[in-house]
């Protein structure tokens, strides 16, 4: 008998349980300010967030904030065929934000490849004011039949406090995580 | 309404004092106080350690000396405790109050002619905090209350602060003290620093045996502060 | 092998670092307990998760089905293994397949518990852990001691000369940003080399086939990128039934682990990329046997947050190695009997019973009433130390007979009163540390006999 059916078996001889699953939950704090709640969020995550404009003003707050560094979109690394070990900053966009947690969704649909936001050494993500979601059961509410190959929500740079519970930005994802709220 | 005091075994040997204080505190509150004189131990310390199946004499020994009461009170939350989640008579596991408990659940008292005016460290023991719910617990979101506070705020002269990490356990847990001897005194030790630091002049609660283990860590370090269980407080003129 | 009460008190001789290790874990809980008060709906969620869970384990077979189906729809090669033994041949057959010498892993408990890294050594296949945690403690060749911080029983000191010695680090440098840069510059040759890497899994969805893997380092997202070859490993407990399911969870995982709003990658892998190999091994490992009891079978619901290692006091001050078990803790516990029953006889005692355990875990399983079901059934099955069964049996007989009680008791304390050199000795473990109680001159009883 495989496995399979051996653990299968097991299962189906246990003892029939009727129960329900609860249903969706409803989050109980509907949020007045979710870009201000984003906000606190990302400065709690440790991230940098620019309001900004226009994509102009966005370039001229970014090349303050990484001023000796080349920037790339996921565009560019893409039609250049950039070796992504190489790329300093990377700009991509986000789908959507999620103030409780200043986390952004992102999907393979918008990636250069799904390595990228972790390889680069730092990573920019635009997102729209008008795309934020409060938890993440709206999130997932906003998700619903968006099935990505590959998604993530990511909150904040790369970090680790593995060594006595010191935080330590940059482990081996990027080494910082600016969001541009346009 | 038939009153009976149960009185733990080890209370009854070691700690005559805290049964006294319960029976003239119940008594100065009007109550008719039975003590049955056959009664032994509810068994916890035999099921905690894995032996639950060895409590049917202890359980019916129990049954024999409470079963013709309303209410069976006791000073110490652990035996409550494990006379409500594990004897086998529904109608004891339905009868049985720790004292604070009583006093607030039942009883209802609004006042009190006790007075002691001494500074106290208010100590949380596990099982009537978490369990028989006496107060509100640091672990859950939900909104502070203390039994064992509202009874203390009806006496004449005492304050009563909390120690750092209000209610982190003390280490006895029953045969633990023994077979895990290192971690149970390092446990206590800690806790009776955290209490120490804010210069009290007793460690009070609601569980005897939390206090015991306190107790024997404090005499070994020479400590003057001692331990008093919080119906010697209410009690007390 | 040390037992708990053992390996404890040896951990406890060092009382400044015994100190230091509960303080930190101490402020790990702070941390969750400040981030969950925040939440209104905290306790509802709890709830919402644990009826989830139930809801789940109760309908496994279907929830397996479905998600095997989905996967494969998806392209993830699915296999399915009854105990570690197999799992660890299917993962390395995996690996020989793709002529892998070397592979780089992130966190996975359920290869801990399997004794994978150990079995691939011997076969010869380099295991790179890329954890930072987890690289130090492999590095030193010891096994994680917390399953959200693994290194967390190491001073800074200790992986400064850890780094020294593997990776040439400066001598006495112990600054964790330097130490953490180190094994960047160092992992990143591994996962630009490896051609397989392998996961953990921290929810599987029924729904749409996909898995979710959540860490902070971004390790796990860094070699399934990269690596020809992806293997996610899982115990078939980790099944949600919908997307929107994870709302929950997520919501509750970080903010119970760490205090975090949640980690910095959840990651949702649905599909292989283009030219990838994609495998998920559902490991069986006696987790059928745990759900077939109806004690200890929503032990299954467990998330690994470590939530419980944190709040719980004898781990803070005991640490994890002392528990002998990939899964320390309250909740390594009461899984572990499940695995060996005599080599694991101690567990459920390492406990006081307080009851934090039940209160902070985000899924409630009630941890401390199944250290208590553990231990009658370990006492059951005849596993008690003989002393112990005659003591238990003596205390029985004393408690269930009065006047022998009232006897016992006056005795006891004529001795303690004028003997109490019979009691206050290194014999009586009570003593060692502490004073026994002042012996009154009459119990209660006699008192109460005198009064009327």
């Amino acid at each position: 008998m495989s496995s399979r059916s051996e653990i299968f078996g097991a299962i189906q001889a246990l003892e029939k349980r009727e129960i329900d699953h609860p249903g969706d939950f409803k989050s109980y704090k509907a949020t007045q300010d979710v870009v201000g709640d984003f906000k606190n969020s990302l400065s709690i995550v440790g991230a940098i967030c620019v309001d900004a404009e226009n994509k102009q003003e966005a370039a001229t707050r970014l090349s303050e904030i990484y001023p000796d560094l080349l920037r790339y979109t996921s565009h560019e690394v893409v039609s250049n065929g950039l070796d992504l070990e190489a790329v300093d900053v990377l700009e991509i966009d986000g789908m959507f934000g999620v103030a409780e947690n200043g986390a952004i969704w992102l999907s393979d649909q918008f990636l250069p490849n799904r390595v990228a936001p972790f390889i680069c050494q730092h990573l920019v993500i635009y997102v729209a004011k008008s795309e934020i979601v409060a938890t993440l059961h709206e999130a997932y509410e906003r998700l619903d039949g968006n099935y990505a190959d590959f998604g993530l929500f990511l909150s904040g740079p790369s970090k680790t406090a593995d060594i006595e519970q010191s935080l330590v930005i940059g482990a081996h994802g990027a080494r910082s995580l600016t969001i541009i709220l346009v | 309404m038939r009153v009976a005091l149960f009185v733990p075994c080890y209370v009854d040997q070691f700690y005559p004092q805290v049964a006294i204080a319960s029976l003239e505190l119940l008594e100065k509150l009007g109550i008719e106080v039975h003590v049955p004189s056959n009664q032994t131990c509810c068994g916890q310390p035999m099921a905690n350690s894995g032996f639950a199946s060895s409590t049917e004499g202890c359980d019916t020994n129990f049954f024999k000396n409470f079963e013709g009461f309303d209410y069976i009170v006791g000073p110490t939350g652990s035996c409550i405790l494990h006379l409500k989640e594990h004897h086998p008579s529904e109608k004891i596991r339905k009868s049985v109050f720790e004292i604070c408990e009583f006093l607030v659940d039942v009883l209802k008292v609004k006042s009190l002619s006790a007075n002691f005016p001494h500074k106290i460290g208010l100590h949380q023991s596990c099982h009537g905090q978490r369990f028989l719910r006496l107060s509100s617990m640091t672990e859950l979101n939900e909104a502070p209350f203390s039994k064992l506070a509202q009874l203390l705020d009806l006496v004449k002269g005492v304050e009563y602060v909390y120690p750092e990490r209000a209610d982190e356990c003390c280490g006895f847990g029953g045969t633990f003290c023994v077979t895990e001897e290192a971690v149970s005194v390092r446990m206590g030790q800690d806790r009776v620093e955290s209490h120490l630091k804010n210069e009290i002049e007793f460690i009070v609660g609601g569980d005897t045996s939390c206090l015991m283990h306190m107790e024997g860590i404090l005499k070994r370090k020479g400590s003057k502060v001692q331990v008093k269980h919080i119906v010697e407080i209410l009690n007390h003129a | 092998m040390l037992n708990h009460a053992e390996a404890s008190e040896k951990f406890i001789e060092d009382a400044e670092r015994t100190t230091w290790h509960d303080e930190t874990l101490w402020f790990v809980r702070s941390k969750r307990d400040k981030v969950s008060k925040l939440l209104p709906e905290w306790e509802a969620l709890r709830e919402q998760a644990s009826s989830i869970k139930d809801h789940t384990l109760a309908n496994l077979g279907q929830y397996l089905e479905e998600f095997e189906t989905k996967a494969q729809k998806n392209g993830i090669i699915v296999h399915w293994a009854k105990d570690a033994q197999e799992h660890n041949e299917i993962v390395h057959s995996i690996i020989s397949k793709h002529g892998g010498k070397a592979l780089v892993k992130s966190k996975s408990m359920l290869t801990e518990e399997c004794h994978l890294n150990e079995f691939l050594t011997k076969k010869g296949v380099e295991v790179v852990d890329t954890d930072l945690g987890e690289r130090i403690v492999q590095f030193r060749n010891e096994v994680p001691s917390h399953i959200v911080l693994p290194a967390i029983h190491l001073k800074k000191e200790d992986v400064g000369e850890t780094f020294h010695e593997f990776l040439g680090t400066p001598k006495g440098n112990k600054d964790p940003q330097f130490l953490t840069e180190a094994a960047r510059q160092h992992l990143r040759g591994y996962f630009l080399g490896a051609n397989v890497a392998i996961t953990g899994v921290n929810f599987a969805v029924a729904e749409t086939g996909e898995f979710v893997v959540c860490t902070n380092e971004g390790n796990a997202d860094m070699g399934a990128h990269l690596a020809k070859v992806h293997i996610a490993c899982m115990g078939i407990e980790k099944m949600i039934p919908k997307r929107k399911d994870l709302g929950v969870f997520l919501r509750l995982l970080a903010r119970s682990a760490t205090g975090q709003l949640i980690t910095t990658y959840s990651s949702h892998f649905a599909k292989p990329r283009e030219g990838q190999e994609m495998h998920i091994v559902l490991v069986d490992n006696g987790r059928t046997r745990q759900l077939a009891r109806d004690e200890f079978r929503n032990s299954l619901k467990c998330i690994r947050c470590a939530a419980c290692f944190n709040t719980c006091p004898v781990y803070r001050r005991s640490g994890g190695h002392s528990y002998h078990q990939p899964v320390a803790g309250p909740i390594g516990s009461i899984l572990a009997p499940n695995f060996d029953k005599s080599a694991n006889v101690d567990l459920p005692f390492a406990s006081t019973l307080c009851g934090s355990c039940s209160n902070v875990c985000p899924v409630k399983i009630n941890i401390h009433e199944q250290l208590w079901f553990w231990r009658q059934d370990l006492m059951k099955e005849g596993l008690a130390p003989l002393g112990k069964s005659l003591s238990m049996k003596g205390m029985a007989f004393v408690f269930s007979n009065p006047t022998i009680f009232r006897m016992a008791g006056y005795m006891g304390r004529l001795v303690m009163r004028f003997a109490p050199f019979i009691v206050n000795n290194s014999f009586n473990p009570w003593f060692k540390q502490r004073e026994m109680p002042d012996a009154p001159k009459e119990s209660f009883q006699s008192w109460y006999k005198n009064r009327k």
